[in-house]
């Protein structure tokens, strides 16, 4: 990448996301020349660890070799003093992380869900075909924009079946330095043994990711992770939380009643669904569908039916666009320009006056 | 049996007369029966019950889950870990203080393997990934690199003890990037054999045990060697020879050299009855190729074996030598890792599951009965203190009594091995048989507290 792009050029607008990997942060941002809105990540190259910087060179490495409509590819990446810049396309809704954090505790509404998963096996079947496995497929990596765009990002797990000389079947490598990962991880990844993992272990971490978004937390992050190797390598099959799956309590007044087990009980999920996230997730990798497959699975397909509004069906979240009401996002006022605003208020000259009938 | 039977029967005499008046009834009396109104001390339980009931205690240190024994050498044991916080399965070396002192220049050894992994980082050499000390135990872990097998094991597992060309190739490329990266480091590693070769599940080699390396000075513009403590089936005729310096690095070629011949005849080039006969053997230089050997490779073990030390072939030349650069064709079925013959497992799969059921499947605490150290014995890559290494340095026996190369430990070798004296020789310094305790025929457990 041969351009002499400068940060000078971009307008970062606010912070709207941070890694828990890297000194990283995302902003909200704008192009000068052409007001185009965008995201750029902004890594502090100092403070960066080696091993960080490594996962951060394989991920821009493995984004531009990626070319599809579901894969979030960056556009530009350019160092600037002491800062790394990687200019991505900007999803407007975030990641799928943030609406259950922000609103949808108890998890999403089962037609956002198959509209997602569908993005996503797109995603998913793509990189497959190219010889890729993701390695990291996870709510907090799949990103939404207003107009019903689903993303794939977090790019720095992924490996390769073709080796330096000759295609491999199989792949041996664990991903050892990412620990927030392991509850998406399959059993056979997982198992570090001789019989290796393929692609279908992506299915397994959409799997538990779809039981994430529809419970509103990931199955097995509410255990020690030996715990949940455990369970795993035992084949339990975690499931989606409804009526159907928790069993009601008599006690009302029983601590196992809580907020969740209630939202859980007053809701139905889909038998295709419950079917589709069962099948996902099975023990043996061959059991499972592959993308191209589970694309085909009735669960997924119902979207071509019923096309959804996404953002009407977020609701009441909106994107991050929307805040400023003249969409227009602050035209001619700087940030900088705007926070010496801020500071030059003086509120100790401020004499209060009380008296309304005057 | 009979003395519970008797005990039972005795007791249920004593209740029928004394406490209670009801008539009696077997059935509703055995459920009577409890330690606390049984007057018996002990009861007899048979080890086949025992060992079924009662699992084995898992233990862990640090952050490490202990898991089987991988391998036993004159040091220690080398054993599966579980790393606890990333899941990552490890492989750790435990060395008692107690056996490193018998060991000739066990410590130092142990000292300057530590020092040389921490500083060397390479795909081909075998990471070193956390070192603790146990002060109280005395023993010294080093928790490295998880690898399914090593190339002696699956050596041993095919028919005819070798493999076929393109998969000695494909091993012996990595060999020769790994010495070159070693050589490159100025470290002669001095001990290159099957046995230190290891594979990780991905097919990687790694090169292990760099006990008896040496790390030549850094000003120093050759690389002159004057002491070995190798393999002797593997040492090059200058060190047979007794010559007092020669230089190192030609040291691992010709070792290279005698395991590529292994890999691809199954046999060694240089054989003898016992150590001496050895030596004379290698000292003489004569050695025989298999007519049926591929041309390439019968050139290239030739100069890899050739006598004098200046003309053998140098890593950069084998990197450029035919059979090296060439492709080789896959007509051979591949030898494959055999499975653990303990467990069974055609995987290998992690050894340390038993033991996270004992932790998670009885109960949810995880750590009550693990073996915890103080926090502060514990000593993360970064923060090991070397000061914890140099106090085992300072019970070095003194130069005088270190033994000569020359020592046979007969009495070790099991008899399995001595049916093949040429190869109880080349694996002696680093395999030692088990001696597997028997397990007595029954055992006495006590069933009430007398207190």
């Amino acid at each position: 990448m041969t351009n002499n792009l400068t940060i000078s050029e971009f307008n970062l607008i606010q912070v709207v996301g941070r890694s828990c990997f890297s000194p990283t942060s995302v902003y909200l941002s704008k192009r000068r020349k052409s007001s185009k809105l965008c995201a750029i990540r902004a890594t502090d190259l100092e403070s960066c660890s080696l091993l960080s910087l490594a996962y951060i060179q394989h991920e821009l490495v493995v984004s531009r070799s990626f070319c599809h409509p579901n894969v979030l590819i960056h556009e530009n990446a350019f160092v600037d003093c002491r800062n790394l810049y990687v200019v991505t396309e900007m999803m407007t809704f975030g990641s799928c992380s943030d609406l259950i954090e922000a609103h949808f505790k108890y998890g999403l509404d089962e037609t956002v869900i198959s509209h997602i998963l569908k993005g996503i096996l797109k995603a998913l079947q793509y990189i497959h075909q190219l010889g890729f496995i993701h390695r990291n497929v996870k709510a907090s990596h799949i990103l939404l924009s207003d107009n019903g765009v689903v993303k794939l990002c977090g790019h720095r797990n992924v490996i390769t079946f073709l080796s330096k000389e000759y295609r491999i079947q199989k792949v041996y490598d664990f991903p050892k330095h990412d620990s927030m990962l392991l509850p998406w991880l399959s059993p056979e990844v997982l198992k570090q043994d001789m019989e290796g993992y393929t692609s279908q272990s992506d299915i397994y971490s959409l799997g538990i990711t779809a039981c994430e978004l529809a419970n509103g937390h990931a199955p097995f992050t509410d255990m020690p992770c030996t715990q949940m190797l455990l369970e795993k390598l035992n084949g339990t099959v975690p499931c989606l939380l409804d009526e159907t799956t928790v069993p009601p309590t008599e006690d009302p007044s029983s601590p196992e009643n809580n907020e969740q087990q209630m939202v859980s009980r007053s809701r139905k999920f889909s038998p295709n669904f419950h079917k589709f996230v069962f099948s996902c997730l099975q023990f043996q990798p061959s059991s499972r569908p592959t993308a191209s497959e589970a694309l085909c699975d009735l669960f997924i397909e119902q979207t071509i039916l019923t096309p959804i509004d996404l953002a009407e069906k977020l609701k009441p979240l909106v994107p991050i666009t929307s805040f400023n009401p003249d969409k227009d996002l602050l035209p001619s006022i700087d940030i900088k320009v705007l926070e010496d605003k801020i500071a030059s208020v003086n509120l100790t000259d401020v004499s209060w006056d009380f008296d309304v009938t005057g | 049996m009979d003395e519970q039977e008797a005990n039972n029967k005795a007791s249920r005499a004593e209740f029928a007369l004394g406490d209670s008046e009801d008539e009696y009834r077997p059935d509703v009396q055995e459920s009577c029966i409890t330690p606390a109104n049984i007057p018996c001390l002990f009861s007899r339980v048979d080890s086949s019950d025992l060992i079924f009931h009662t699992p084995k205690q898992a233990k862990i240190y640090g952050k490490y889950l202990f898991g089987d024994v991988l391998g036993e050498g004159s040091y220690g044991k080398v054993k599966e870990v579980l790393d606890t916080s990333s899941l990552c399965r490890r492989a750790v070396k435990i060395m008692k203080k107690r056996k490193l002192k018998r060991i000739p220049n066990g410590e130092i050894n142990v000292d300057k393997e530590i020092r040389l992994l921490r500083k060397l980082g390479n795909e081909n050499i075998i990471e070193l990934v956390d070192v603790m000390y146990n002060t109280e135990k005395q023993k010294l872990y080093m928790v490295l690199e998880f690898c399914v097998a090593n190339l002696q094991e699956m050596l041993d597992s095919s028919i005819d003890k070798k493999f076929p060309d393109w998969q000695a190739h494909r091993y012996f490329v990595q060999l020769a990037d790994g010495l070159e990266y070693l050589h490159c480091q100025r470290v002669v590693h001095k001990d290159i054999k099957p046995s230190n070769l290891l594979l990780t599940s991905g097919g990687t080699l790694k090169i292990t045990d760099l006990g008896v390396a040496e790390e030549l000075d850094l000003f120093t513009n050759d690389d002159i060697c004057f002491t070995s403590q190798g393999s002797p089936a593997f040492q090059p005729p200058e060190i047979a020879n007794g010559d007092e310096s020669f230089s190192g690095f030609k040291v691992d070629i010709w070792s290279a050299g005698v395991t590529l011949f292994n890999f691809t005849t199954g046999k060694y080039p240089f054989e003898g009855d016992n150590i001496y006969k050895l030596f004379e053997n290698i000292g003489k230089g004569v050695f025989q190729l298999p007519k049926e050997l591929d041309e390439q490779l019968a050139d290239l073990l030739n100069q890899m074996l050739l006598y004098d030390a200046n003309k053998r072939i140098s890593i950069n030349q084998i990197k450029c030598h035919s059979w090296y650069c060439r492709k080789h064709c896959e007509l051979q079925d591949f030898i494959q890792i055999p499975g653990n013959n303990e467990t069974n497992d055609p995987h290998r799969g992690m050894t340390v599951i038993q033991f996270l059921e004992e932790l998670h499947g009885r109960n949810n605490d995880l750590g009550s009965e693990a073996e915890k150290p103080p926090s502060t014995l514990v000593f993360m890559k970064d923060s090991y203190p070397v000061s914890e290494v140099k106090t085992l340095r300072a019970h070095v026996p003194p130069p005088g009594d270190q033994p000569s190369l020359l020592h046979e430990n007969k009495q070790n070798v099991s008899p399995a091995k001595q049916q093949s004296t040429a190869r109880s020789v080349t694996n002696e310094r680093l395999t030692l048989p088990l001696d597997k305790k028997g397990r007595k025929s029954s055992r006495f457990k006590s069933v009430c507290d007398v207190s």
